[in-house]
């Protein structure tokens, strides 16, 4: 692995521009120092995450992510990994806030740009920190390997040697080479740490799983099969490391499957917490019994072997080797021991509540109180509770750990690996068989510093060993403590059944918001505990009231109501306790390779298991508290808030209804039953009202006349019409559809122009283009020619007036001119409108001259002559049906010629007549309507 | 939804002190225009709702009555008609004769026409390319719009009347816009109405710039017209505020910002995404495949369809436009359906 890299995800299916990424990334990830990984299968990502450090994960399947997010929430949280959604389409802003509440960092577009794709992928990458962590590790898989390697050599190397010897030693075949199982154990842990990264081999463990629990239906049959085996020959102890490893994990398995069929034996029956401390003490204490057994089997053999001198050097390690498998699990079995519930002995029960204890005085004082109830179920039960309690109330506190304790989860491994190299030179040295029970015992020795009595246990059961009357005796103690461990499950699971009982009674949905109540803080829990004292004070006084007789109607109430709380709060802890286990046990059977690696850790390290139980089923919860939390977040959970509110409402009503007046009541319930029609927000009227009093309206209109004023407005108000000043747009629609037009010549625009002004304003109207080449203005059109008014004999006498005539062309600007209204000696001349002389100009003749200009380049001139005068308001229509116009007149400066050609050639006499048949031909109106 | 034709004001006197009335009493508020419940029908005037009553009306505020419940309101409080001022009838104004006689038109063009679809008489119009059912509907509706509401319905209502008659290209980008937003669940009148008018307008800058440019295609023009041209939204815009014209700024802003793409490689303010009023993306939009399917763009007409399956499968054609924005993308697509063997082929 790369130093300091990067750890990139990428959970597949791939969408297209994600899988382009992918590619992009994977080019560049030498130069960027980027580990990707691609994963299939969602479980592989949980694996991965178990290897620490920060993560990018790129997921571009939104259920995946979902899935992806909601297993991996906390580790996520905890190690501030990023993750990023591929979506073709913007998520919802819904499905957005669940992703993000989940953990989800940003979600990217596909159809954003692969730059900036890669740019993010980047940015974010450089966030994260190196997985140092990973590469640690990764050295420690590699020597791992490489050790694997050399055994498997060696192995290959003693095949046939062993192959020499299965018929002269067939007593040995029970032992194996002692070099292989020592070192096997002693990797068990980075095994398992392989078996979690890499799928494959898990599945060729479970292969082999399968051949073995097919082939063995108990834990005690063990033995007997392996001598079978034995007896056909050593070869299966000469198979691969893995399949070793799988030998020692099938009884993890074997035993796991036995409680797999127990609980489908009782599948209503839910599982408790501590039903995975009861897991795993079985399968150390299975573990010893086989062992055990095996040793018992070899030291009889050995013993009859004594006799013969022709033992050879290779049996006797492997009986070392047995020994040593067996001292090191014996170890672990001490130190499980130390913590594990032993049904014939009453310490372990003893040291495992006041492990419990001592737990619980390290947390808040008020949880004794709840003990103290839950005692009162039973032991076993209050030691479920409290284990599950425990974890509620640690596990803010294990969120905040959990890196810490998977760093020191794995720290162990490396310890372990030491210990075992040292337990292994001795070993190695010795090579006569006789010293070798010698030399267990002086291990042993050394070990009971862990466990005086189980140490003694252990050294009779190497005396027993000795004898085949004290295998049988340690037999039937085996039997003894797997029925005992039988019945106590047995009980347990009554207890259960009773809980669960009870539970079914009150409603689901009750029981999952109780849940999430309690998952939602502890300060609520802890308020539903006090509630719970307070409901057996109100119980304790109540009887004593009953005593008395003086108890009240309404107290009844509100102590059958308080009882009520009291007991849904009771059950709220029972639930809770039940969901986790259930949360965590689905949990389990999904990792078993978490269990595995919990295994290896009690094997190693001196915790006692309870406390180790404790934690993984902390770890556990962890992974189900993001389905807690997104089921808390859920609908059920507000309504079922509501109907507390609800209630709290009802006992509001039932007081008011004593302390108010009837009429008052009936007002209340009156409104509250309009529920179902429409409600009608009173504040809301009253404060709009409020904001209407304070307007200007109110006081203007109240003041003067009082509500008259009003009542008229609101009569006019409803019924005003609104009549549009068009400005010439309207028209504009007709110009622009002409301009789109092909077929229309541009003269005809002009007429339209024209004809509209004409038409609707009176104006008279010449258009004038002028020529860059010849500085002249030629006339394209003219209204007095075209449609003969008297105005004609104006525009002839004013044509004849060439002084006044040619200042037209001279006008840069719009003018309006009016030629009666003189002032000065000068006609009045006025740019814009309205002004002083408005009024007059509605009946006075008005000129407005238009020139048209680009800029400073001179395109052309309208002249219009209103005969009637203008109503200023229509100043801005007549200017904007001109600039209508502006396109045609640009293209005679763009093209950089005179369209008077153009234009007299089109512009042939037509009559008004005509006009109107060519505009009404444009629409051919119909009329739909 | 009531409108305020739909009341008819009362005074408190009218309520003869009675506690219970079989019809709904309303508050109607002068400023906002807006008729509020305040009694639900056979429910006790209690004093708090009377208190709160009389409030109202010192405010300025009036009672009012469902003219549904006109009958009911005057048996059971025992009025005669005449004595309500309100129900008087009163001279309605020309332009809400027309409003009533082309809401009963509407309805006359429903029974004899049958309900209008708009996406199966969108595939009959693409097939055909006559889109006259459609701008013919998009009239009838359009004349019975409120002529008390806004300048812009009031122009809206005019220009409909005046130019949605023919099949052109104007009028089809009209009333296309018209019905897409309506699909946006744009039911709001003065809405409709800003889209009504910026469709009619949005090239009204095409009078401002040459005539060539409007009559030869966009993609055939030099360099420098193309710059000319990209001013013709700033130059309707230009022409709008010196003509003077009243109409809402949401339409002026949809006429400036029509060619405005969510990319950001619009013009005139190469504005993104949410900068972009979404009706102006939509309206752009459907001038777009319009002008495209015209050949106005390229100079090679195309059927609609086409150019919809091209905006759908993202075909870099020259001069296809889809930046739209993916709502807006959507919206054009689903106009038709073109998920046909034929189209995927042609694609």
């Amino acid at each position: 692995m790369m130093e300091n890299a990067k750890a990139l995800i990428i959970i597949e299916p791939m969408s297209p521009p994600l899988r382009k990424l992918y590619e992009v990334l994977l080019s560049i990830s030498i130069e960027e120092n980027i580990d990707i990984t691609v994963i299939t299968n969602l479980n592989e990502a949980a694996q991965l995450f178990s290897m620490g450090g920060q993560f990018l994960t790129l997921v571009s399947d939104p259920k995946n992510c979902a899935i992806f997010l909601q297993e991996n929430r906390a580790s996520n949280l905890a190690r501030h990994s990023k993750t990023l959604l591929f979506t073709p389409k913007p998520l919802p802003v819904k499905f957005l806030d669940k992703f993000i509440k989940l953990g989800l960092t940003e979600n990217l577009l596909d159809t954003a740009q692969p730059k900036t794709l890669l740019f993010k992928v980047k940015l974010l990458l450089k966030s994260l920190k190196p997985n140092t962590l990973v590469e640690e590790k990764a050295e420690k898989q590699d020597q791992v390997i490489k050790s694997m390697l050399d055994l498997n050599i060696n192995s290959a190397e003693e095949k046939p040697l062993i192959h020499t010897e299965e018929v002269t030693s067939t007593n040995t075949a029970t032992t194996t080479d002692p070099k292989k199982k020592k070192i096997e154990i002693e990797l068990e842990g980075g095994l398992d740490y392989l078996t979690n990264l890499n799928k494959k081999k898990s599945h060729k463990e479970e292969s082999i799983d399968t051949n073995w629990s097919s082939r063995k239906s108990n834990s005690t049959s063990i033995s007997l099969a392996s001598e079978e085996e034995d007896k056909k020959g050593n070869d299966k102890y000469d198979k691969s490391n893995e399949e070793l490893d799988g030998y020692m994990r099938n009884k993890q398995v074997k035993n796991i499957n036995i409680e797999f069929s127990e609980d489908s034996a009782s599948k209503d029956n839910k599982n408790k917490q501590s039903e995975i401390s009861d897991e795993n003490d079985k399968h150390s204490k299975e573990k010893k019994k086989s062992i055990e057994l095996e040793l018992q089997s070899t030291k009889e053999k050995a013993k009859n072997k004594s006799v013969e001198t022709e033992e050879s050097e290779r049996s006797a390690s492997r009986i070392k080797s047995l020994a040593g498998i067996e001292i090191e699990l014996e170890k672990t079995a001490k130190r499980a021991d130390n913590g594990v519930t032993n049904e014939t002995d009453e310490a372990p029960l003893k040291s495992k509540k006041s492990s419990f204890e001592l737990e619980l005085e390290s947390q808040a004082k008020t949880r004794n109180n709840d003990l103290e109830v839950d005692e009162s179920n039973g032991n076993n039960n209050s030691k479920k509770q409290k284990s599950a309690i425990d974890i509620e109330l640690a596990d803010n506190l294990k969120k905040t750990k959990e890196h810490t304790d998977a760093n020191e989860t794995e720290d162990p491994r490396a310890q372990r690996k030491a210990n075992s190299e040292l337990e292994l030179t001795p070993s190695d040295r010795k090579t006569k068989a006789e010293l070798l029970l010698e030399q267990n015992a002086e291990e042993r020795e050394k070990n009971k510093h862990n466990s005086i009595q189980l140490e003694d246990s252990l050294e009779s059961q190497l005396q027993d060993a000795e004898s085949n009357q004290a295998l049988e005796e340690s037999n039937k103690k085996n039997k003894k403590r797997l029925d005992l461990e039988l019945e106590l499950e047995h009980s347990k699971r009554s207890n259960e059944d009773n809980e669960i009982e009870k539970l079914r009674k009150a409603s689901d949905d009750k029981r999952i918001v109780k849940l999430n109540d309690l998952e939602e803080s502890r300060s609520d829990r802890d308020k539903g505990i006090n509630s719970e004292l307070e409901s057996e004070l109100d119980k304790k006084k109540k009887n004593k009231l009953q005593e008395l007789e003086l108890t009240s109607s309404d107290k009844e109430k509100s102590k059958n109501e308080q009882d009520e709380l009291a007991e849904k709060n009771a059950n709220k802890n029972k639930s809770t306790d039940i969901e986790l286990t259930n949360s965590s046990d689905k949990a389990d059977n999904k990792k078993s390779a978490e269990n595995q690696e919990n295994q290896g850790n009690l094997k190693t390290r001196n915790k006692p298991l309870i406390e180790l139980t404790l934690e993984s089923s902390k770890k556990k919860n962890t992974d189900s508290a993001s389905s807690i939390d997104t089921h808390m977040r859920s609908k059920e959970s507000t309504s079922k808030e509501q109907d507390w509110s609800q209630k709290n409402n009802h006992k509001d009503i039932t007081l008011k209804m004593v302390s108010k007046s009837s009429d008052e009541i009936d007002l209340k319930n009156s409104s509250r039953k309009d529920n179902g029609e429409i409600t009608i927000d009173y504040r809301a009227l009253r404060e709009e009202f409020n904001e209407l009093g304070k307007s200007n309206y109110k006081s203007s209109a109240l003041v003067e006349g009082k509500n008259k004023e009003v009542s008229d407005l609101v009569e006019e108000s409803p019924h005003e019409v609104i009549i549009l000043q068009a400005n010439g747009f309207d028209f504009a629609v007709n110009i622009i559809n002409q301009y789109y037009n092909t077929d229309i010549k541009s003269v005809n625009i002009i007429k339209s122009v024209a004809y509209k002004l004409f038409n609707e304003e009176k104006a008279l109207s010449v258009f004038y283009s002028y020529s860059h080449k010849t500085n002249e203005h030629k006339e394209l059109f003219s209204s007095f020619t075209e449609y003969p008014t008297t105005s004609l004999e104006f525009w002839n006498q004013f044509k004849l007036d060439k002084d006044n005539f040619e200042s037209l062309f001279s006008y840069s600007m719009s003018t309006w001119i009016c030629r009666e209204i003189k002032e000065n000696n000068s006609f009045w001349k006025d740019t814009e409108l309205p002004s002083w002389a408005t009024q007059e100009l509605t009946n006075k003749p008005v000129e407005f001259i238009y020139p048209f200009f680009d800029g400073l380049d001179r395109m052309g001139l309208g002249y219009l002559y209103f005969p009637d005068g203008i109503q200023p308001k229509n100043e801005k229509k007549i200017i904007v049906l001109l600039e209508l116009l502006r396109g045609i007149f640009l293209e005679t400066i763009q093209r950089q010629e005179n369209i008077t050609e153009e234009i007299t050639i089109e512009t042939e006499p037509t009559k008004v007549s005509n006009v109107l048949n060519l505009i009404g031909g444009f629409f051919n109106r119909k009329k739909t309507g | 939804m009531y409108s305020e034709f739909d009341f008819f004001t009362i005074k408190k006197e009218n309520l003869k002190e009675k506690i219970i009335f079989p019809f709904q009493l309303f508050i109607f508020n002068p400023i906002h225009k807006k008729f509020s419940l305040i009694l639900n029908g056979n429910r006790p005037l209690t004093k708090d709702v009377d208190t709160l009553i009389d409030f109202i009306i010192e405010r300025g505020g009036m009672l009012a009555v469902l003219k549904k419940q006109r009958k009911t309101f005057l048996n059971a409080q025992a009025i005669h008609e005449s004595e309500i001022p309100s129900l008087k009838q009163r001279e309605l104004h020309e332009l809400e004769k027309e409003q009533a006689m082309y809401t009963a038109l509407k309805e006359i063009y429903v029974q004899k026409n049958g309900a209008f679809v708009f996406h199966q008489s969108m595939e009959q119009a693409v097939e055909s390319d006559n889109f006259t059912q459609i701008i013919e509907y998009a009239r009838v509706e359009i004349l019975t719009f409120s002529v008390c509401h806004s300048p812009t319905t009031s122009f809206a209502i005019h220009l409909a009347k005046e130019y949605l008659t023919t099949d052109s290209l104007i009028n089809r980008i009209v009333a296309i816009s018209y019905f897409s937003a309506k699909n946006m669940n744009l039911t709001d009148q003065s809405t409709l109405a800003d889209v009504i008018v910026a469709s009619f307008l949005m090239h009204l800058g095409h009078t401002q710039i040459s005539l060539k440019s409007s009559r030869i295609s966009y993609l055939s023009l030099t360099d420098s017209e193309k710059k000319t041209y990209r001013k013709h939204t700033i130059l309707a815009n230009h022409l709008l505020k010196r003509g003077a014209i009243d109409i809402s700024e949401r339409c002026k802003k949809i006429i400036f910002d029509h060619h405005e793409r969510s990319s950001g490689g619009g013009y005139p303010g190469e504005k993104i995404n949410e900068s972009i009023d979404p009706l102006a993306l939509l309206v752009g939009a459907i001038a777009h495949i319009f002008e495209f399917s015209s050949g106005k763009i390229n100079g090679n007409k195309q059927s609609l369809k086409s150019v919809i399956i091209n905006i759908k499968n993202r075909n870099f054609i020259p001069g296809l436009e889809f930046d739209f924005g993916d709502k807006m993308i959507d919206i054009i697509v689903n106009i038709i359906n073109t998920d046909t063997k034929q189209y995927k082929k042609s694609a």
